[in-house]
């Protein structure tokens, strides 16, 4: 009875009749119970086989891990509960009962519910790899993840990974007499995957339910299923470099890659004669292309009693649609993106961000003005109608480059080591009033743009957010919502975390036997060094910045 | 030596040891379901308050039963606000912005699940055990094809025309779960026949009433197919089905039993109703959607509907609240009732000259919906004179059915009854015509683009 939900259901149904006053839900406390158990099981097995004999080296691993996680869960409710002597009341779950303020029938709530899941894995690898006179290697591995994925068919619903590679020891060959880098090692690999998307069945699925009006058993499709599911194929070629200099004062590797997919996963125009009760369905619909480079460097600048090692990664990646066999009207295409879903168009990234060109504000009014057939407009349908020529493409909504900095620095039993994350190269659209004004929407919040909103003439110099209009109209609002007004670059650069520990010196410990005693404290999400936008907004974030977190610690062992 | 045989022996009972082949094909969740069995398909046809008896009431927004002032108009979302005022060629086409393209994909939604059952009926044998589960879930299948089908072509179909029903653009008739399987739009008359054909089939499996209201029964199927003759115009199959429907069902209430001071007067899945189905919301009629005053004004007040479906706001206005589903204009009810098959019936009897008949039925309808010994009988001159007060009874018992933009469809065809639809909003006058193309709505742009489909013209 002290908590709101016990009185307001009380209340809802209780019902008059001639100033006699019935309790449909008792007067009493209300008991809800959950109770969840997880069973877990793991079975992994593993052979390793590595020999030599004169200049051949075999290594190899063959493994399979087999799990199963089992969960049961109960929920109940019991209605009238008096703790003192555990005696709940019966309801009357099938008789719809008028709410007390409005009149509007409703059954009360049966929360009793049971569920089951099981989820099974089995992972079958194999590596191998054969080097003769430590100079050449041939590498190959394969391994096949399947799980009871529901709705797909039984081959699909384990995912084939397999490569092949070779590698050159340069360093070991005889006429190799660099000093300066006594390892050098080049690579080559060919590797391919296979991917699956959870979200989309082949078959077509249904959840059971219950009809609550009736209290009978109901089902529910919850995806057609589309017969032509198919797993993502991409290949992979990569060549490297790995590299260590003298007294491993430089090391590192450098990377090209080279990527091709096919039957990728995308959104899509569909009929709704489909059946999915929507016009945009995911399926294998586009042919990606990219190629990337990975930097790692890893550079021992002090080895004294003060040490300074800095590890720098750095990345490259492009890539763009090469094929969408579903592509849709531009309108999609921006709608689509706003969402994040990728709706690929050929010559495009697959993940980019599209917008209508904004062209301020009306200064009488505070209308947004865009432009149509070269002039500026505020016929907002056209507006949003516009063909892809009219478009602003503004770029990736991924970052083409990224990469870290880590500084350490140690001495003697202290470390202090901080990090540097960079990502440049893409853009987002800033969020806004969501659906403003539509209905009657006072109790809701809405975003703090709306207060710097235009709302005299002159404002248009100050602010680009358009002015209050009433009635709602939708389109003048979506124009706004997809116009280049929003969208900003997301490039920045993130000082991430900050780690440092102090280790005590063993000799004293280990009198009182402890072999190992640390402190340390670690700070995550330290903030925004640097960002091309100038909404002080974190581009990874949305409005709402990742939060800092402090941790102290202490770590003994025994 | 010794170790690589070992290794080989080992590499073997890796490779099998998945040896139960089905050990991956447990269901990850217990509520999941792939529907193969008449349980399944029983299941999905019952999902009544999830999809399957719910009913596309997107022409009640063009309809004129209720108006709204200028201030909650303006109020409304954009597209509802357009299809109010018959502005309906403005198309946003956005799904999560246009109930006109929702309300299009929820039908082939709603179709695809009867199509996925009759495609996989045929893979459960019929046996002597399961023989009446097997026909009523096929007859239930078939029911709900032609339900939606025919929600789909008062809505979006060319009004009937006997002379031009063969080339008038009607709706694409999808009959597979194949999603590649797109098809054109095909005429007004084969969108009926379908309907029909889906109907007849149906008949023979299901049984004659139902224990569930939402489920269809050959009583269901019966009043479904005299609303749909008398649609066509074909009175003499219209009389025959609506007495078939009412020889097998035929509860009314009395209204004098119903308690007013309930604010919802009437329950749901109440004895009158033959079959249940109830609408989707739009903000249109959830709230401030004030019935019609000419209607409202039209009840004598010894008639119990005056009370017992109004909602007496001031003097002059009024809202629903007589709905079969405890429910005002939203989510209201959208089934098949006795009331309305008697009306059927009795304007059957008029138009094909039995006037008397069409008087009798007419009083035994309307005696429950008086007070008691307060009603005075409705007294014929002539069929021309039954029809006027039939149809004007049609009105004042089937408002907010889903039933009238059908009505103004039909009826708009015979001089004596078009009228034209007036809006006003602030000092602007909107009109529809009788026979105005508008009375098909657009097929979403999206599917014209997409699709190929031909758009309704304008």
């Amino acid at each position: 009875m002290e908590r709101y939900l016990t009185r307001d259901l009380i209340n809802r149904f209780t019902s008059v009749d001639n100033n006699v006053f019935t309790n449909n839900v008792p007067v009493g406390g209300i008991l809800d119970q959950q109770q969840n158990s997880i069973l877990s099981n793991t079975l992994r097995p593993e052979l390793n086989y590595s020999n030599t004999w004169g200049k051949h080296e075999l290594y190899s691993i063959l493994g399979l891990e087999v799990r199963e996680v089992n969960g049961e869960g109960y929920t109940s409710r019991f209605y009238g509960y008096d703790d003192e002597t555990a005696v709940s009341l019966r309801v009357n779950y099938d008789v719809r009962y008028p709410q007390f303020h409005n009149g509007s029938m409703m059954n009360i709530p049966f929360m009793d519910d049971v569920s089951g899941t099981t989820n099974r894995f089995i992972s079958r690898f194999a590596n191998f790899a054969y080097t003769y006179d430590k100079r050449f290697t041939l590498s190959a591995s394969a391994r096949k993840d399947a799980s009871n994925l529901f709705g797909v068919r039984a081959n699909q619903k384990g995912v084939p990974l397999w490569s092949i590679g070779g590698a050159w020891n340069i360093s070991n060959e005889k006429f190799y007499s660099n000093e300066l880098f006594p390892f050098l090692k080049a690579r080559v690999t060919y590797g391919f995957n296979g991917n699956i998307d959870n979200s989309v069945t082949a078959f077509p699925t249904a959840r059971a339910d219950r009809n609550s009006y009736l209290s009978i058993p109901a089902v529910v499709i919850t995806n057609p299923g589309n017969p032509d599911l198919r797993w993502e194929k991409v290949g992979v070629l990569n060549v490297g470099l790995d590299f260590t200099s003298r007294n491993r004062l430089v090391s590192g590797s450098i990377e090209y890659y080279s990527k091709k997919g096919k039957d990728i996963f995308a959104w899509g125009y569909t009929s709704a004669m489909a059946g999915f009760g929507t016009s945009i369905v995911k399926g294998n619909y586009a042919e990606i292309k990219g190629q990337g480079v990975d930097l790692n460097l890893n550079v021992k600048i002090l080895q004294r009693e003060l040490k300074w090692d800095v590890n720098a990664l750095f990345n490259f990646v492009d890539d763009i649609v090469s094929k969408n066999i579903r592509e849709g009207a531009t309108t999609e295409l921006i709608n689509l993106g706003m969402r994040t879903r990728n709706f690929p168009k050929s010559g495009y990234p697959l993940y980019s961000v599209y917008s209508y060109q904004f062209a301020g504000l009306d200064n009488q009014t505070g209308d947004p003005l865009g432009i149509l057939d070269g002039a500026v407009s505020k016929d907002y349908s056209q507006l949003n109608r516009a063909s892809f020529d009219d478009l602003v493409f503004h770029g990736r909504a991924t970052p083409s480059h990224f990469g870290s900095l880590r500084n350490t620095f140690s001495w003697r039993g202290a470390s202090l080591s901080f990090n540097l994350i960079y990502k440049l190269g893409y853009f987002i659209r800033r969020e806004y009033v969501t659906n403003p004004f539509s209905q009657k929407s006072t109790w809701s919040n809405t975003h703090s743009d709306f207060s710097n909103r235009w709302k005299n003439p002159g404002d248009e110099e100050i602010t680009n957010i358009p002015s209050f209009s009433y009635p709602y109209n939708s389109n003048r609002y979506l124009f706004y919502l997809r116009s280049s007004a929003l969208v900003e670059s997301a490039d920045h650069i993130r000082f991430q975390d900050i780690n440092l520990s102090y280790r005590f010196n063993n000799t004293i410990l280990k009198r009182i036997n402890i072999s190992g005693f640390e402190l340390y404290s670690y700070i995550n999400n330290i903030g925004i060094i640097w960002r091309k936008n100038d909404k002080n907004l974190d581009p990874d974030a949305g409005d709402i910045p990742p939060i800092r977190t402090v941790a102290f610690g202490v770590r003994v062992a025994l | 030596m010794n170790n690589l045989k070992l290794y080989i022996v080992c590499l073997f009972s890796l490779t099998t040891i998945s040896c139960k082949k089905d050990w991956l094909e447990i269901k990850p969740d217990k509520s999941l379901v792939i529907p193969t069995t008449l349980k399944d398909f029983q299941g999905i046809l019952d999902g009544a308050n999830v999809s399957m008896s719910r009913t596309l009431n997107f022409v009640t927004l063009g309809s004129d039963e209720y108006y709204k002032r200028l201030t909650d108009w303006n109020a409304l979302p954009e597209y509802e606000r357009n299809v109010y005022n018959w502005q309906t060629d403005y198309l946003i086409d956005f799904s999560d912005f246009d109930n006109n393209l929702s309300t299009w994909n929820n039908m082939f939604r709603d179709v695809y699940n009867s199509n996925l059952i009759l495609e996989r009926i045929s893979e459960v044998p019929r046996t002597s055990e399961n023989s009446i589960l097997w026909d009523n879930v096929k007859g239930g299948a078939l029911f709900f094809r032609a339900w939606f089908y025919l929600q789909g072509v008062e809505t979006w179909g060319q009004v009937y025309r006997k002379e031009t029903a063969e080339t008038d653009l009607g709706i694409p008739l999808k009959l597979s779960t194949d999603p590649k399987d797109i098809v054109p739009r095909s005429s007004v008359k084969e969108s009926y026949n379908q309907i029909l054909k889906d109907l007849n089939e149906a008949l023979p499996l299901l049984p004659e009433t139902s224990s569930y209201k939402n489920r269809p029964s050959k009583a269901a199927v019966y009043a479904l197919l005299s609303r749909i003759y008398l649609f066509l115009e074909n009175y003499d199959l219209s009389l025959q089905a609506a007495e078939n429907a009412l020889q097998l069902y035929n509860s009314l209430l009395n209204y004098n039993l119903i308690n007013e001071t309930q604010f919802y007067p009437f329950n749901q899945f109440n004895d009158e109703i033959i079959f249940h189905s109830n609408g989707t919301s739009y903000s249109t009629l959830s709230s401030n959607a004030f019935v019609d005053t000419f209607l409202v004004n039209s009840y004598h007040n010894d008639d119990l509907r005056s009370i017992l479906y109004f909602q007496q706001i001031d003097a002059v206005k009024k809202l629903f609240r007589g709905s079969y589903f405890e429910s005002g204009p939203t989510y209201s009810f959208y089934g098949l009732a006795v009331d309305e098959v008697m009306l059927t019936q009795a304007e059957c009897y008029a138009r094909i000259g039995s006037y008397e008949f069409a008087e009798t039925i007419l009083n035994n309808l309307l005696q429950t919906r008086w007070k008691s010994a307060t009603y005075i009988p409705y007294e014929f001159s002539d069929s021309e004179d039954a029809m006027e007060k039939i149809l004007m009874e049609r009105r004042k018992s089937l408002l907010f059915r889903g039933i009238r933009w059908s009505d103004l469809r039909r009826l708009n065809k015979d001089p004596r009854f078009a009228v034209t639809l007036k809006r006003s909003l602030g000092n602007e006058v909107f009109e529809l015509p009788p026979n105005d193309p508008r009375y098909a709505y657009q097929i979403p742009l999206i599917e014209v683009l997409g699709s190929g489909l031909i758009p309704n013209p304008r």
